[in-house]
């Protein structure tokens, strides 16, 4: 018979214990999502695969704080793009650049129906509240900055988020 | 102290809180209230659930080829061992109920093995409290990260802070375990000065965690210490520092 491949919380707890095997493991499981955020958030490869790390590193030290409330997928891709933002964040102040791209990243081809769901969610979304989520979701930034990049008042910036989010939410529910 | 928010208030943040948009002193309230409202837990969630779908709708590609291998090489020692020690205190549990059905014990040695398993519950449900809380923490944007090492140990910690909060989370790792009458210190250094970080002890594994409320706004130090202390801790240090990190 074959052997039950170990669930998140299994592993996570067995991370806490320090053990590499279990490491690895949840990285063959999610390390390409979380690289793929990380390249979609930075548009770089190799800092992608840097960030990935970075990732896996912190999970190797603080597995012992995970709780299990939501899937650890969503914890890892919530590391993910807090680093990325982290790393954004610096670049901007660095180089005062401007976000990179203008549309949310998401797979053209689609092919995997969860993907084609999401996709056809944020095309129904206004342009306006496309653009907004684009800058706070994957680009990091702030209201006070997407206000100021947007030249509109931030109170606009604030609802066009929230009713994106809720108009998302009530379509993938 | 924050002002509590009504549900309404909350519910109105919880789209910004799950994109952690809100500034730390923003964000304190709402967890606050969600600590103690599972119909504010449960909006987080589907908020929650659909950022992290659309984290995944991103064109998908695999890592290179390498990385898991400089991955393994960047982990922290001790190398890569299994330690199986799990289940200690389900056991306990366990050996609590069949003390409580076994009439051969007696019904007064019962009555005690039920007072220690409602201890410890209490302990471990506190601690659960703060790992969540840490957890939270983690998740904020902007949460630096600075090494904590021995001179020589294998003992090592690292200190999560945000440079605008006075909140902080310190964890650490194979510090060993100390006599009841003695208890680990966190120092926060500035302008030569110390203040108290928060007192802390670690499991059997040397294994610790502490949510840190410091006096100032972390960006203020510039270092951070742990000595050994005398239990309730000390005005100042009174041992050798046994961990330390520039912030």
């Amino acid at each position: 018979m074959a052997e039950m491949a170990p669930p998140d919380a299994a592993l996570l707890a067995r991370i806490a214990q320090r053990d590499g095997q279990a490491l690895e493991l949840l990285y063959h499981r999610y390390g390409r999502q979380v690289f793929s955020l990380a390249r979609a958030m930075l548009g770089d490869q190799a800092q992608a695969a840097e960030l990935t790390q970075e990732v896996f590193l912190l999970v190797w030290c603080s597995a012992g704080t995970y709780r299990p409330t939501g899937s650890a997928l969503a914890w890892l891709l919530r590391l993910t793009r807090n680093r990325a933002i982290d790393l954004l964040r610096r670049r901007r102040r660095q180089r005062r650049g401007q976000p990179r791209g203008n549309e949310l990243p998401l797979a053209a081809g689609a092919d995997a129906a969860e993907q084609r769901a999401v996709r056809d969610a944020v095309a129904a979304l206004p342009p306006e509240q496309r653009q907004a989520l684009w800058l706070a979701f994957f680009q990091g930034m702030s209201h006070q900055e997407i206000a100021a990049y947007l030249q509109i008042p931030l109170g606009t910036v604030k609802a066009r988020i929230r009713r994106a989010l809720q108009a998302l939410r009530q379509r993938l529910q | 102290m924050e002002p509590s928010l009504s549900c309404e208030q909350c519910e109105d943040l919880l789209a910004d809180y799950a994109l952690q948009a809100l500034t730390p002193q923003e964000a304190e309230p709402v967890a606050v209230h969600l600590a103690t409202c599972p119909r504010c837990q449960a909006s987080l969630a589907a908020y929650e659930d659909t950022l992290t779908r659309l984290a995944q709708a991103v064109p998908q590609y695999s890592p290179p080829p390498a990385l898991w291998r400089r991955l393994r090489r960047r982990l922290p020692a001790p190398p890569l061992v299994s330690r199986p020690r799990r289940g200690r205190r389900a056991l306990a549990v366990a050996a609590g109920v069949v003390l409580l059905l076994g009439a051969a014990w007696g019904a007064w040695q019962a009555q005690r093995e039920v007072v220690r398993l409602r201890q410890q519950w209490q302990v471990l449900r506190s601690e659960l409290e703060v790992q969540r809380r840490a957890l939270a923490f983690l998740t904020l944007p902007e949460v630096r990260q600075v090494s904590l090492r021995s001179d020589g140990g294998r003992a090592r910690g690292v200190l999560l802070w945000h440079p605008e909060a006075t909140q902080a989370v310190l964890i650490v790792q194979d510090l060993p375990p100390l006599a009841p009458d003695r208890v680990y210190q966190l120092w926060l250094l500035w302008d030569g000065k110390r203040d108290n970080g928060g007192i802390f002890r670690v499991d059997a594994r040397g294994f610790g965690l502490l949510e840190v409320h410091a006096p100032k706004p972390l960006a203020a130090y510039q270092a951070a210490g742990i000595t050994a202390e005398p239990a309730g801790g000390s005005p100042g240090p009174t041992s050798p520092r046994l961990l330390g990190g520039r912030l």
